[in-house]
């Protein structure tokens, strides 16, 4: 199936993105879409990761797509610090969890946007589209 | 009919049987649209992925679950299912999935029998759709084996 990029990313420098999920099945899966969507993806297991990257200097991306429960750092904490360390780029959230509570907080962390898993091109196109 | 499209008829109606069956969701459509020339083997590497995770996580569950009523690490019990019930959702696994959710609201219980029954029937359904998706590939072998494209579902 042809990717809905067009011509027009070909041509330009390709956006970067991370993706952090402690589940290896959800990170190549969304790692291809990204891939479909045209960016270069790089994946990290957990939150405490993606902040220590940043804390490091060693985070540029354009997009990060997060998971809410990782083992360590869940990803409400790591979005709440990516923030506070001036991350300006957009954060999609994605979690399983139905409790309201918890995706408030989610979103209040700092997200752009906050999806209900699984991931899938609808979803992410909605998002991509709204920039 | 040549043996192209005899297969691929079998591929399209076995196929539809996994969505009718509840086996698959709309989920392993969206992954198989992310294989293309650039990425010919995804659906592949997801699903092999899928296989070696979740056998580990079958293993971890049944050891979790092997000792008495007061020495079960329900939180172990926890991760793992979380995370088969995510990476099942994820490849469309539905029915894996549901029983995924039942699991959960047996060991927030700290329900062992429930538990136990609940671990036999993920497995069950896990196996099932294993098979099933490994007998897809193997029709997939053959029709490009024999020259044809493998049909894209709407």
């Amino acid at each position: 199936m042809a990717s809905p990029l067009g011509s027009s990313m070909t041509s330009a420098k390709r956006q970067s993105a991370l993706v952090v999920d402690d589940d290896p099945v959800t990170r190549i899966i969304t790692r291809g879409l990204l891939n479909y969507f045209g960016f270069e993806v790089s994946t990290l297991n957990d939150g405490i990761e993606v902040v220590n990257m940043y804390e490091a200097g060693k985070g540029h991306f354009d997009l990060i797509i997060t998971d809410m429960e990782m083992p360590v750092m869940n990803g409400i904490e790591a979005t709440k610090k990516l923030r506070s360390l001036g991350v300006g780029c957009k954060i999609i959230g994605v979690s399983s969890c139905d409790d309201e509570t918890s995706r408030h907080h989610f979103m209040e962390a700092g997200l752009d946007h906050l999806f209900y898993k699984p991931l899938n091109v609808t979803k992410l196109q909605s998002c991509l589209e709204n920039n | 009919m040549d043996i192209v499209n005899q297969l691929q008829r079998q591929y399209v109606d076995f196929l539809s049987s996994l969505y009718r069956e509840g086996l698959l969701d709309d989920q392993f459509l969206q992954i198989q649209k992310l294989q293309d020339e650039s990425n010919p083997d995804f659906v592949n590497e997801v699903v092999t992925l899928f296989f070696e995770d979740s056998e580990k996580l079958l293993h971890n569950l049944a050891i979790a679950l092997s000792v008495d009523q007061q020495h079960v690490d329900y939180q172990k019990v926890d991760a793992c299912v979380h995370q088969f019930k995510g990476s099942s959702s994820s490849i469309g696994a539905q029915r894996v999935r549901n029983i995924c959710v039942s699991f959960r609201t047996c060991y927030d219980a700290k329900n062992l029998e429930g538990c136990l029954r609940c671990l036999q029937q993920v497995k069950d359904e896990y196996y099932l759709v294993k098979n099933k998706l490994q007998t897809l590939f193997r029709l997939e072998q053959q029709i490009v084996a024999a020259g044809g494209a493998i049909p894209i579902m709407g």
